[in-house]
């Protein structure tokens, strides 16, 4: 950890005045009281000292032969003693203190004075008072040399003038003598008093230097706990982090199986069927139902997908919500239109509820409610196996906002309360065996409540373990001012029509497509759904022979692919775009990442659509970007949708659309080109030519269950796989071997005749 | 106090008009006579003891000088061996004499050691007094500056009708 790079602050920059100055005073104190223990020993020493002088000097007096103590013993054994005791006890009980040190300047003082006349007013005796001051400099307190000199220059004029003898040594003196002394004394205080100042002036720099040093420190050590306190935070954190990881990884690895099962089971269904369905012998109902299976399975997989790919953008903070005008009611009959029917044939009863006031409009994302309600409606018809759902639908103003509450009531499984607390984690369902047994992804809820909070609501559950769950899922409209609201709404209000089968709009193109894409099959099929709509198609082999068609002649919608020879999509439409180019174009991809659609939006595109491309989805798209359109709807059911079938039979294989008459000629067209193209194949791969070959694959990839034949799609995407790999050569070959023999097994005559037959 | 007790004479001495006859030391008949009476053991009277030194070396004339160190009745063996005997006794020209029982002081009416008598030629005494401004205070004096100005005029006031007094600082020759 390297401190000093990011917690140091410069010490000029750091001062405390009110600490600094309780260093000084503590240092002072200090001093005062380590030099008043000095001079306690001082003290007691001078007295000790003039006792013995007075001892050694003048011991006894006599009066012939007899004799007593001499008055200077006494008096320095007493006088002086007297002198120093006062001192001494402020010394022991008020050590440091002002008194204190005053009161040694006053017994040095008087010993000085009582040494001079001991010593019979010598002058050498004197010199014992520039020594008292100079010890007194000690203290750094220069108001304790004053009180000595006072009581100096005070003796030396009391007994400078009343006995002269004892201070001066003489019987007389001169009156200004003493002046004389206590001049000298004041000479030696002006230095000792600057010494002082200036030793005080240290003290006062040292105590803000330490006080700054105290702070830095202090602010090191925070730093220090600080950092520590952080460091462990993120320590804890990181374990945190890695056991969720891990519990995510584990939850990542359930959900991976769950869907492997989950994708696995309608694929098996798929692939069973469609193989079932190569058998020529088949009757039209087992065609019919093989069809529906296989749709209904296909349709399974993309919710499959459509959920992980929300959960990606949910986890990834890519979600984004649209505000647009939304209106409840329809939301609510569509969703019921979606499900009711399956509701039905469940034999629950289904119930639609509305409170007091319904907001006709808000502001919301219409898309995103609709599949909250349908996640939720789905759900309890998952979880329901008899009794019934109830949607109940209702508003109320929360901070000046709309919020719609919608609650979905069933009478299923319910929940444990362990099993509400996971119901709305990622990954996780009631348990595992619950995926098992009712299928789904395991996101639906996860799902639904990120975006009933990015909608501005919440989405909450209470449920009874084998008495049924309630879901509470609302969403902010906006300002309740700008709400209008509906009154006394019922169920008939709703008006759905539950016919057993959905029905499905047949849309009429009126306008000049320009079809740019490189694939002759996907050319082929593109143009046939867009002209049998009704559009007149002009076909582009690439971006720039499209750009240059699309400046010498005239066109209402441009379907371009994005990925071409010579110039691809992107480059075509940036530049058609730049010359003034203003007619819608529609992007096609193989690509389903929101990366690509942001990024043919952002080369001039109008809109996106991914391969494989779904017809109605095609038509539905460029029906809205066309000068004008037809859409007619007719009672068509799903059920009653084409029975195409594909029949594999002693090793004969047909097109799922072999029973369309518009679809027969493409289709041979289609097959009579593949030989060729193996042998191109072939060819490349001898030649080691990757680049084309893998384009060749792409596009049988992309081509084959477009005509009916998902066989060829298949492996072709393998070989592509293996190409992309730079897998062997050797196997690069099996495929493309494996490839020919389903080719070479395609009856071509028999979907002919079919046709014809049709 | 300290002051007073530097300050303080000794008790006046009762002295005698003339060298006594009963003194058992010397006078010098045709001269000046001078007895210092000193207690042997008085630290005062080292500073007498060094005056009458000095006084004695700037002395210009002939004079018997005498140091009298009492010895009281019932003193010990030792009571000589003291820094002051000796130091009277170093004294060039001093005839030494021990005063016992202080019957020379009694003659002379010594009462304080430290006093010193001058006498004039023929025996009149022209002096009496210390020779100190204090106890144990060596330095000019009135008493040291008499003598010395009587010594320094010896045709002068040889007749005994005018003594010089001073005070004695020193301790008691003998108990009182």
């Amino acid at each position: 950890m390297n401190i000093t790079s990011h917690c140091l602050v410069p010490a000029a920059c750091v001062s405390d005045p009110p600490r600094a100055e309780a260093l000084f005073r503590e240092q002072q104190t200090n001093l005062c009281a380590r030099t008043d223990l000095m001079f306690a020993g001082l003290l007691v020493f001078q007295w000790l000292v003039g006792v013995m002088i007075a001892a050694s000097v003048s011991p006894i007096a006599w009066a012939g032969s007899s004799s007593q103590i001499h008055l200077h013993v006494w008096a320095s054994v007493f006088l002086l003693g007297i002198v120093i005791s006062v001192p001494l006890a402020l010394v022991v009980w008020r050590r440091g203190s002002t008194l204190s040190r005053h009161s040694i300047a006053i017994a040095q003082a008087l010993t000085s004075s009582l040494l001079i006349h001991l010593l019979g007013g010598r002058i050498e005796a004197h010199f014992h008072v520039f020594g008292s001051l100079a010890f007194l400099a000690t203290y750094r307190d220069w108001r304790v040399l004053i009180t000595a000199t006072f009581i100096v220059a005070a003796d030396h004029f009391l007994r400078g003038t009343f006995w002269p003898e004892s201070v001066f040594g003489t019987m007389t003196a001169e009156w200004w003598r003493w002046l004389e002394h206590a001049g000298w004394v004041v000479f030696e205080d002006a230095f000792l008093i600057l010494a002082c100042v200036r030793g005080t002036a240290e003290m006062r720099s040292m105590a803000a230097k330490t006080a700054q040093i105290e702070t830095n420190k202090a602010i090191v050590e925070a730093k220090v706990i600080e950092q520590t306190a952080e460091l462990r935070a993120k320590a804890v954190a990181l374990v945190e982090a890695k056991e969720h990881a891990e519990a995510a990884n584990l939850a990542k690895s359930a959900f991976l199986a769950n869907m492997s099962h989950e994708i696995r089971t309608p694929m098996t269904a798929i692939m069973g069927y469609s193989e079932a369905l190569l058998d020529p012998q088949q009757t039209l109902s087992d065609r019919h139902d093989a069809l529906l299976v296989i749709r209904r399975s296909s349709r399974h997989l993309l919710d499959l997908i459509d959920d992980i790919l929300d959960i990606s953008k949910i986890e990834a903070d890519k979600m984004t919500v649209e505000k647009l005008p939304t209106n409840v009611v329809q939301i609510v009959s569509e969703v019921v239109s979606i499900l009711r029917p399956a509701i039905t044939a469940k034999g629950l009863q289904f119930r639609i509820e509305f409170g007091d006031l319904i907001p006709k409009q808000i502001i919301s994302d219409p898309i995103r409610l609709k599949q909250i309600l349908v996640n939720l409606i789905g759900n309890a018809l998952k979880f329901t196996s008899q009794g019934h759902i109830t949607i109940h639908v209702s508003s109320r103003s929360d901070c000046g906002d709309c919020l719609v509450e919608f609650e979905i009531r069933d009478t299923g499984i319910g929940m444990t309360p362990e099993q509400i607390e996971l119901s709305f984690e990622p990954f996780t369902q009631a348990d595992v065996s619950t995926t098992r047994k009712f299928g789904g992804s395991g996101l639906g809820l996860t799902i639904s409540k990120r975006l009933a909070i990015l909608l501005g609501g919440e989405l909450t559950v209470s449920s009874t373990f084998g008495q049924g769950s309630s879901f509470f899922a609302t969403v902010n409209g906006g300002p309740d001012s700008r709400i209008e609201y509906l009154r006394g709404l019922t169920e008939q209000s709703v008006t759905v029509q539950a016919t057993p089968g959905k029905t499905e709009p047949q849309i009429e193109l009126h306008g000049r497509i320009l079809l740019a894409e490189d694939g002759p099959d996907n050319q082929r099929l593109l143009s046939l759904h867009l002209r049998r709509a009704g559009a007149e198609v002009v076909v582009a082999d690439n971006g720039r022979i499209a750009v240059h068609l699309a400046r010498l002649q005239s066109f209402d919608l441009i379907l371009m692919d994005m990925q071409m020879p010579e110039m691809d999509g992107y480059s075509a439409t940036s530049r058609l775009r730049a010359s003034g180019m203003t007619i819608p174009i529609i992007a096609l991809t193989a690509h389903a990442m929101p990366e690509d659609r942001d990024k043919s939006l952002a080369a001039g595109c109008s809109d996106y659509l991914t391969k494989p491309i779904e017809k109605l989805k095609l038509l539905s798209t460029i029906a809205r970007y066309l000068p004008t359109q037809v859409e007619k709807t007719e009672a068509s059911t799903v059920e009653a949708l084409p029975t195409t079938a594909t029949a594999k039979k002693s090793g004969v294989i047909r097109s799922t659309f072999s029973d369309d008459p518009d679809m027969g000629m493409v289709i041979f067209e289609f097959v009579e080109s593949l030989p060729d193209r193996m042998t191109t194949a072939v060819k490349f791969l001898q030649e080691q030519n990757y680049a084309e070959l893998r384009r060749l694959v792409h596009q049988l990839k992309g081509a084959g269950g477009g005509y009916g034949f998902p066989q060829i799609t298949e492996i072709a995407d393998r070989v592509e796989r293996q190409i992309a790999n730079a897998d062997p050569s050797a196997e690069i070959m099996d495929g493309i071997k494996e490839l020919g023999e389903i080719i070479s097994s395609i009856d071509c005559k028999v979907d002919l005749t079919e046709t014809q037959r049709a | 106090m300290l002051a007073r007790h530097q300050m303080t004479p000794g008790r006046t001495a009762n002295a005698v008009a003339h060298w006594p006859e009963s003194s058992l030391m010397t006078r010098n008949k045709e001269g000046f006579s001078i007895v210092l009476f000193a207690h042997p053991r008085c630290v005062c009277t080292n500073a007498s003891l060094q005056e009458f030194r000095r006084l004695l070396e700037d002395a210009r004339i002939q004079l018997q000088a005498h140091v009298a160190i009492c010895q009281p009745l019932g003193t010990p063996d030792d009571w000589l061996e003291t820094e002051q005997v000796s130091a009277a006794k170093s004294i060039p020209g001093v005839q030494f004499f021990v005063d016992h029982e202080g019957r020379e002081a009694n003659r002379f009416g010594a009462t304080t050691s430290g006093h010193v008598a001058l006498f004039g030629p023929g025996g009149p005494l022209l002096f009496s007094g210390g020779i100190t401004w204090g106890r144990g205070h060596v330095g000019e004096n009135p008493g040291r500056r008499r003598v010395t100005q009587l010594l320094d005029q010896p045709t002068t006031e040889t007749n005994g009708e005018l003594v010089s007094v001073c005070p004695v600082f020193g301790c008691p020759l003998l108990e009182e």
